[in-house]
């Protein structure tokens, strides 16, 4: 006789305020059960395979047959049930084409500051800084719209070092890529993080005028930006920072500044940090990286700060859920970001765009998987002048969907971390594909956070997700 | 979908994707519904291996077969002749007892 089998690693139960939850693992949809589903996933708490008789015993008198037969199909359907007929594979992805939509151009080695737990290795002083040349650039946008295919949108990212070291650069490539995306029909989008102190009034116009995406890089309060963020000298720059940012926060219309917080041994005030740089400074949105693996293993953040990271995490995605049932977003952007993925469903076989949709150049015009790999050990795919190495990249991202079926294979949080960040990895263990496994654990706790939040969200506020998701969407 | 709601868009694409039959076609094989077609293999176990749901043992589908006359099942006609037939017996498979061969005399 045939048993029916529990595809465990395919369902993820939660109970959000007495309602029970289920995520579809391999898809990232989000379902309630009714009674007579909780009781057939119950059948299967403590054995993984049923029987006819199992059922029988089960149900008989409690629920109709019809019941619990189209609720076993609806599981079946989906593959948490497996009815004897074999586990149905994922089908098999292959990556041979890489319909860019951004690249990144590393403009200048060289850096104003030199924050003390700086993740670049090709990073420079200033007088060193290697300045990427107007050809690299041009021929970096033109691989761009080359490969860009159908795309309707196309990005270009100016990154550093400083990027605003190399100002000239970024106005002469703007003006090339903005022609060139009129000649194709496409439109161009430009973005640029900076430390800030670079800026002036001009400046500042000139990247309105063209509607660029700003992100600063700012750690908090004085106490907590100075701790790192420094000038070559060893100053701390909060202070000419802030200047910099009232006066591009005043004056910037064409789209939200986000700030860009960088976690490290010590930085480790969430709460503190965000009140300070949405409400106090009013940034529109702040984004935090904390840093588990770098090189300099005092910055990284250890065990127990990375668990007092975690609980501010959730401490400010409460406050979000709080004001989202209000009406409002805090700009919390790790969170937004999750909610976005929740309320979508979106499930990714690879963990971001690295490679695939995104290359990075660096000054010499080589491609690298993204920004933070520019400088690094790790294999080049190709170069501006050569183009894409498309079999050493499909080589790479073919290995990276591996994981996913391998190590990660029965992990709940697979189709949302995938695996995590290539570069946490090669800095951690030297292996961008190996996966982050020492914070397995808290993706896995923050996945469950957001589908917890997404319920009461849903259910208290359904208007919030047209409101505040829906128009971050790439198809917008 | 009835026993799981969606909450979020790609369970709504799903359940949509279910409900309307583009999973895939070996779907319909397990699906206790309706009858086979001539060319199928047809139904030799359901899911637990048993044969209650199918069509042997008979009373397992006979008013499927019977009643929207889909299959011409050997049964009296209740229509007109017999409409009492199977009065007592709603469920075949329980009360399959309870229904009884007729003969002509019995007719109202």
């Amino acid at each position: 006789m045939t048993a029916l089998h529990f595809n465990g690693h395919n369902v993820h139960r939660m109970t959000v305020d007495g309602r029970h939850l289920v995520m579809h693992v391999p898809t990232t949809a989000l379902f309630e059960l009714d009674d007579v589903g909780v009781a057939v996933l119950d059948l299967f708490k403590d054995r993984p395979d049923v029987s006819e008789g199992d059922i029988r015993g089960r149900f008989e008198g409690r629920f109709a047959p019809s019941q619990v037969v189209e609720a076993l199909q609806e599981f079946i359907d989906l593959n948490i049930v497996d009815d004897g007929r074999g586990a149905r594979p994922d089908s098999p992805i292959e990556i041979r084409n890489f319909p860019l939509s951004t690249v990144v151009l590393n403009v200048n080695t060289g850096c104003n500051l030199a924050c003390s737990y700086c993740y670049k290795e090709d990073l420079d002083i200033p007088s060193k800084g290697r300045k990427m040349a107007y050809e690299t650039a041009v021929q970096a946008i033109d691989q761009l719209f080359d490969a860009a295919g159908a795309r309707e949108r196309v990005n270009v990212v100016f990154f550093g070092g400083e990027p605003l070291s190399n100002m000239p650069l970024i106005r002469d490539a703007t003006a090339y890529a903005r022609q060139k995306a009129e000649q194709a029909g496409k439109r161009i989008d430009f973005s640029l993080t900076t430390n800030a102190t670079l800026l002036t009034e001009d400046l500042v116009e000139w990247f309105d005028a063209n509607r660029f995406g700003l992100s600063v890089s700012m750690d908090g309060p004085k106490a907590l930006h100075d701790r790192n963020r420094r000038t070559t000298g060893g100053k701390g720059t909060y202070d000419v920072v802030v200047d910099k940012v009232r006066m591009l926060l005043g004056r910037y219309r064409s789209r939200p500044v986000g700030a860009r917080v960088t976690l490290t041994a010590g930085v480790t005030d969430v709460m503190g940090i965000h009140a300070h740089l949405k409400d106090e400074l009013g940034f529109a949105e702040v984004g935090f990286a904390p840093v588990t693996a770098g090189d300099m293993t005092t910055f990284n953040l250890d065990a127990q700060e990375l668990s007092a990271v975690f609980d501010g995490f959730m401490e400010l995605g409460r406050a979000y859920v709080a004001a989202a049932l209000e009406g409002r977003n805090t700009g919390f952007s790790n969170m937004h970001q999750l909610m976005t993925d929740l309320s979508e469903g979106r499930a990714k076989k690879l963990p971001c765009g690295a490679g695939l949709g995104m290359l990075a150049v660096d000054n010499g015009g080589d491609f690298h998987l993204c920004h933070r790999f520019t400088g690094s050990s790790v294999p080049t795919f190709g170069s501006v002048s050569e183009g894409i190495d498309k079999d050493g990249l499909g080589g790479f991202l073919n290995q990276a969907l591996e994981r996913s079926d391998g190590p990660c294979g029965t992990c709940r949080a697979r189709s949302i971390c995938a695996g995590g960040c290539y570069h946490e990895s090669y800095a951690k263990y030297g292996d961008p594909l190996s996966p982050v496994s020492h914070y397995c654990d808290l993706i896995r706790a923050w996945v469950d956070f957001g589908v917890e939040s997404y319920a009461r969200i849903s259910a208290g506020n359904p208007a919030f997700f047209p409101q505040y998701i829906h128009p971050r969407s790439p198809t917008q | 979908m009835k026993h799981l709601k969606s909450i979020n868009a790609k369970a709504e694409r799903l359940a949509q994707a279910a409900d309307g039959g583009d999973t895939e076609v070996v779907m319909m094989q397990t699906v206790v519904a309706g009858c086979t077609a001539t060319f199928d293999p047809g139904w030799e176990v359901d899911p637990f291996g048993g044969v209650a749901a199918l069509c042997q043992p008979m009373e397992a589908d006979l008013y499927g077969c019977s009643d929207p006359c889909w299959w011409p099942a050997q049964v009296p006609d209740t229509i007109n002749t017999y409409p009492d037939w199977n009065a007592d017996a709603p469920s075949a498979e329980r009360d399959w007892r309870l229904l009884q061969t007729v003969f002509p005399g019995d007719s109202k």
